[in-house]
């Protein structure tokens, strides 16, 4: 009698560790298969933007325009940028040694303002026969040109860490140009804009006959601020966050 | 009940509990797997503690600011892909390619007219002589934009710079040609043209140095 206890007990607990085992196994493939049906999603869309990236557009497109350049700022700035990996248990953080990372990238960048000219008509002007008043359109600005020294670039990267790739560097340029831009703003770039234009035009007006007296250049908008800056710069792949 | 009974049923009840203890362990194990494995936010992670990856802020120097004068007429949109190869022994090749973006600006140079008498009206005809329509601004590249389709090893910054330079050139050499010089002045005389006649003269003698 108690020889067949102990048996069943045994059995018992045989059956209970085999239990145990096939929970594990269920458990760890479902988890796998979620995992799997996860990398299956990311590699999906890694080969969508695969597939987009194997074509490159690249545009030629010529484009007709009338747009008078009037003011050019060339600007400098240093690109600064440093992290280091932290490791994160819960709500607790911890540098981890030997994983710093910092960058300075000099870069100049050409910003020029321009006064679109495209749809300048006989509506823009008003004349009664001595006196003149020529109304334009406000000015925008463009980025047409950056250049990064890269013989200039300055990079430490701690033994632990990869070094910055060209895209990582590429996302820290575009942020460097969003920041020359809206100093740029900021430093006035439209007003001297407008006063440039009225420079360029009023020589013109007088060997036209007009009396510099009577000559008034005005621009359809007076205050720009920066919440402006995504219409007033004609780029495409400079984000604003606003 | 004798003492070897007694031991016999004690021995089952502790081989019952170490089959209890084994099976809460694993299921213990089981659960924690689970929930690493299908947590959204990890329990132990490892990241940077710049995780927007913002830049740093710093001044910015302003060289210059220039009154120009430059009207642009016509504009080519450019994109450029070029790369580099390093060839390695065994293991696979280096190689970096790169999207450039540069817009060529082609028009008339205003500020080569300051200080000279180059418009002349007699009644409702005009006379206009301006300077050559051309490449405005040699520097048309905005590397800022560059995007980088494909890198495999390290390149250092004067690859890069070697990039720009290559890109540069053949831009010029595959943008830069007559007759996109051409189709700019054709554009330049239209819409000069339709400017002064919007000031009510009739005829405009237009002339390109």
């Amino acid at each position: 009698m108690k020889q067949k206890n102990t048996k069943l007990m045994k059995i018992l607990a045989g059956c209970l560790s085999v239990l145990a085992v096939i929970l594990i196994l269920f458990l760890a493939i479902g988890s796998c298969s979620t995992e799997e049906k996860k990398n299956v999603n990311v590699q999906a869309q890694a080969a969508t933007e695969e597939e987009q990236l194997n074509i490159p557009q690249l545009i030629l497109k010529i484009q007709r325009c009338s747009r008078l350049y009037s003011t050019e700022y060339k600007i400098h700035k240093i690109i600064t940028h440093e992290d280091q990996k932290v490791m994160k248990i819960g709500s607790m953080s911890f540098d981890i040694p030997l994983t710093d990372r910092h960058i300075a990238i000099p870069m100049d960048a050409t910003i020029k303002a321009y006064v679109d000219m495209e749809n300048f008509s006989d509506r823009n002007i008003a004349t009664n026969g001595t006196r003149i008043v020529i109304t334009l359109p406000e000015p925008k600005i463009e980025v047409t040109s950056t250049i990064v020294q890269h013989d200039k670039t300055q990079e430490h990267v701690a033994i632990a860490r990869q070094n910055y790739t060209a895209k990582e560097q590429e996302d820290l340029h575009r942020q460097g140009l969003v920041s020359i831009t809206e100093n740029a703003i900021n430093n006035g770039i439209i007003e001297n804009a407008r006063a440039s234009v009225a420079r360029t035009l009023v020589p013109m007006l007088q060997q036209m006959g007009y009396e510099d007296q009577n000559i008034e250049i005005r621009f359809s908008k007076q205050e720009y601020n920066l919440s402006d800056l995504p219409v007033l710069l004609d780029s495409k792949d400079v984000k604003f966050n606003r | 009940m004798k003492m070897k009974d007694i031991k016999d049923i004690l021995q089952g009840a502790a081989n019952l509990l170490k089959a209890v203890i084994i099976l809460l362990a694993l299921v213990i194990i089981a659960y924690v797997i689970y929930r690493i494995r299908t947590a959204e936010t990890p329990i132990v992670q490892v990241t940077t503690n710049n995780v927007e990856n913002k830049i740093s802020l710093s001044p910015e120097q302003i060289k210059s600011i220039e009154d120009i004068g430059e009207w642009v007429f016509l504009t080519v949109e450019a994109e450029e892909m070029v790369d580099t190869v390093r060839k390695r022994m065994i293991l696979k090749d280096d190689a970096l390619s790169r999207i450039y973006v540069g817009n060529l600006h082609y028009g008339i140079d205003m500020r080569l007219l300051r200080g000279k008498n180059w418009v002349s009206s007699h009644g409702d005809t005009i006379s206009v002589r301006m300077p050559a329509v051309k490449l405005l601004d040699r520097k048309f590249i905005n590397e800022a934009r560059t995007r980088t389709f494909y890198q495999e090893g390290k390149w250092d910054n004067k690859a890069m710079k070697a990039l720009y330079d290559k890109a540069q050139r053949q831009m010029m050499k595959k943008y830069h040609t007559q007759p996109t010089v051409n189709k700019a002045k054709d554009n330049a005389r239209e819409e000069l043209e339709h400017f002064f006649k919007s000031f009510g003269f009739n005829t405009v003698q237009l002339v390109f140095d």
